[in-house]
């Protein structure tokens, strides 16, 4: 009889686990989100200041991006990336990035497929990253490159890359908490 | 032509740095206020890499003067009264301070702004300070001031050579010429 209720028990758990999934958020306070960009021929950073990410565990990942808290260190270039030329945050002050297809590609590797829309542009993008669970918590990181022109960012006289270069960096690392929905 | 000033002579090396430093400087200087005036583009940056990396060549020439000179003598100055030639040595210490406070000052900009800079699209130029909004606008009022002097002494400079050799009808210009 103990044996039948701690079984009972044990599988109840566990059907609990995967029926509802596990939602976690992301902690502001210690997660970045950074890119970086040729000018000039040399790398140059910036950084997202504000931003969430949402995760219904190998379900959904959902990231918003507040456009305007860009950051690149200099007042000059702040000014000029928040132009109508660049993100013109006036028009298109988010970005969102929404993947309901999410692979495992190794244990701790997961691949969201989804789309990205930015700057008023949605395009299929692949976001790989990783999933390294702590005691109370989970770092997640990950890396990829987009092309600046598929979001029409930078007006075509800066088209031919020379100067800002095409491709950006885009690197995260966000710590995850566990979301405890009411 | 000899290679080390004498007494009365220019040797080689003065006469080509300091004809090479004039026509740097003469196209630094509208190039900078140029560059700096435009509105952004990819011409604007182009010119700013130009603009560092003569900055940059005209700090390795001056630095290279200086060593030459103190490891040397130089032509004395003819016919001048004391103060005459007072001011003349003023003038010239000054082009110096300037011909090395200039591309520092620049330097201090660049790197205070967070900017990477690849001198003639070739040579990476280090960082000397980390982004700091402060010291760029600092470094930025000491270039400015240091640009307005350097033209300044330029034309003290330049109308000086030319007033002893239409004028005075001496061989002070003729002397630095080959």
């Amino acid at each position: 009889m103990k044996y039948l209720i701690l079984t009972t028990y044990l599988l109840s758990a566990l059907f609990s686990e995967l029926s509802t999934a596990t939602n976690w958020q992301s902690e502001p306070a210690e997660s970045e989100l950074i890119y970086s960009v040729n000018f000039e021929q040399l790398p140059i950073n910036g950084q997202f200041k504000e931003f969430s990410v949402d995760y219904i565990a190998q379900q959904q990942l959902r990231v918003e991006v507040n456009i305007a808290s860009v950051d690149m260190s200099n007042s000059d270039i702040n000014q000029a990336i928040r132009d109508v030329d660049w993100f013109d945050i006036k028009s298109h002050s988010q970005a969102v990035f929404l993947s309901d297809n999410i692979k495992a590609v190794g244990e701790t590797e997961f691949i969201a497929e989804g789309q990205l829309q930015l700057k008023g542009i949605s395009k299929p993008v692949s976001v790989p990253f990783s999933w390294q669970a702590s005691a109370e918590s989970v770092y997640m990181t990950g890396k990829l490159t987009l092309s600046r022109s598929d979001f029409s960012i930078g007006s075509p006289e800066w088209a031919s890359g020379d100067q800002i270069g095409i491709d950006v960096s885009v690197s995260f690392a966000v710590k995850m908490l566990k979301h405890v929905s009411e | 032509m000899t290679l080390r000033n004498t007494e009365t002579h220019w040797g080689w090396p003065s006469k080509v740095l300091h004809w090479l430093t004039a026509v740097l400087i003469l196209i630094q200087i509208p190039l900078g206020f140029y560059a700096e005036e435009i509105k952004l583009s990819p011409l604007k940056l182009d010119l700013f890499v130009w603009h560092k990396s003569l900055g940059m060549l005209i700090l390795l020439l001056a630095i290279e003067r200086l060593l030459w000179r103190m490891t040397g003598t130089i032509p004395k100055t003819a016919d001048a009264s004391s103060l005459q030639r007072r001011l003349a040595q003023l003038a010239h210490a000054t082009l110096y301070v300037l011909m090395i406070a200039l591309p520092i000052s620049g330097w201090i900009i660049s790197s205070a702004a967070n900017i990477p800079t690849k001198l003639f699209w070739l040579i990476e130029l280090p960082a000397i300070t980390g982004p700091d909004e402060a010291l760029k606008s600092l470094a930025a009022e000491a270039h400015e001031v240091c640009v307005f002097l350097l033209i300044a002494i330029l034309v003290a400079h330049i109308g000086a050579a030319l007033r002893h050799h239409f004028i005075m009808r001496d061989s002070i210009l003729k002397r630095m010429w080959f």
